[in-house]
């Protein structure tokens, strides 16, 4: 076996230009009014404006060792957890509609949403059927 | 069972403790170094490509299970799951290469992409358990398997003397 060959690096350039289209695709997905949607176990538990003057740090109730804090320049981040490996601390400020930031050992992601596609204030149920 | 046969089957077994020890002790040399977000070089990565050339491919997935194992104890379930799901993932991959290409693909791509899959295994995993696809990390995921990936063969090219020494391949 040899150590490299010419054609990895055609591989390898594929790879990062894959990885730097995706990159372009998720920052240009921008909206004027944003909020972060924080889902805990599947479940949609609050939802932040991202519209706050200044820093605001916060927790959920479910997972009270983990803080988020939303920013000034509309973007919200994990800046505090008790999980192992702090991906989601590392994940850093997110702002663009699409993007996420996970915690998987706390099943806790911040899912960040454009003003047309965020979920509805209130949703009410039929029952009469039951 | 012949005494050679035994004496073999011996090495064998010492030889992967030790290379399983080896494995532990560079992830935990790997918690030191500071990371600018979370994302690791996978320095045990080093040892389990050296069982998948020179060893056998069994020794390799082996290594890979007693990481898990060990991340499991270390960090819980979650995190143990996590290592175990990238490892053998990765460990599978880069198995199928070197097979499929009956030993022509590079250290450096198949080093490359051994990082890349564990990352995307870790990814389907940490993605089902959330219960929503993580898009949004795999640019990350593929950036930093391209880095680990060259990192990890090239550590792996320096170091190979002295691994030669401690596995059982005695024409390096």
């Amino acid at each position: 076996m040899k150590f490299v060959k010419k054609t990895d690096f055609i591989v390898i350039s594929a790879i990062l230009l894959i990885g730097l289209g995706l990159l372009w695709y998720y920052s240009s997905v921008t909206s004027d009014n944003v909020s972060a949607e924080i889902y805990f176990d599947g479940r949609l538990v609050k939802t932040v404006a991202l519209n706050l003057s200044e820093e605001q740090s916060f927790s959920i109730t479910e997972v009270p060792e983990v803080v988020f804090t939303v920013y000034p320049d509309k973007t919200v981040a994990f800046t505090l957890s008790d999980c192992p490996d702090k991906v989601c601390v590392n994940t850093g400020k997110i702002g663009n509609p699409g993007q996420i930031a996970a915690c998987v050992p706390n099943r806790v992601y911040v899912r960040i949403v454009g003003a047309d596609q965020s979920s509805p204030d209130l949703v009410i149920k039929n029952n009469h059927g039951k | 069972m012949s005494r050679d046969a035994l004496k073999e089957k011996l090495k064998t077994i010492a030889t992967a403790a030790v290379f399983f020890a080896l494995a532990i002790i560079l992830s935990i040399i790997e918690g030191f170094i500071p990371s600018p977000n979370g994302v690791k070089l996978g320095l045990s990565n080093i040892v389990v490509m050296y069982s998948l050339f020179y060893m056998k491919k069994r020794d390799a997935l082996a290594i890979a299970l007693m990481k898990g194992f060990f991340v499991f104890l270390l960090k819980g379930p979650i995190s143990g799951i996590l290592s175990l799901s990238g490892g053998t993932l990765s460990v599978a991959v880069m198995s199928l290469l070197i097979v499929v290409s009956s030993n022509k693909v590079s250290y450096l791509l198949a080093s490359v992409a051994g990082a890349i899959t564990h990352n995307l295994g870790q990814f389907v995993v940490a993605s089902s358990i959330l219960g929503t696809p993580l898009w949004f990390y795999l640019p990350v995921l593929l950036f930093s398997g391209v880095a680990a990936g060259v990192a990890t063969s090239v550590l792996l090219r320096l170091t190979l003397p002295a691994l030669g020494k401690l596995g059982k391949n005695k024409n390096l």
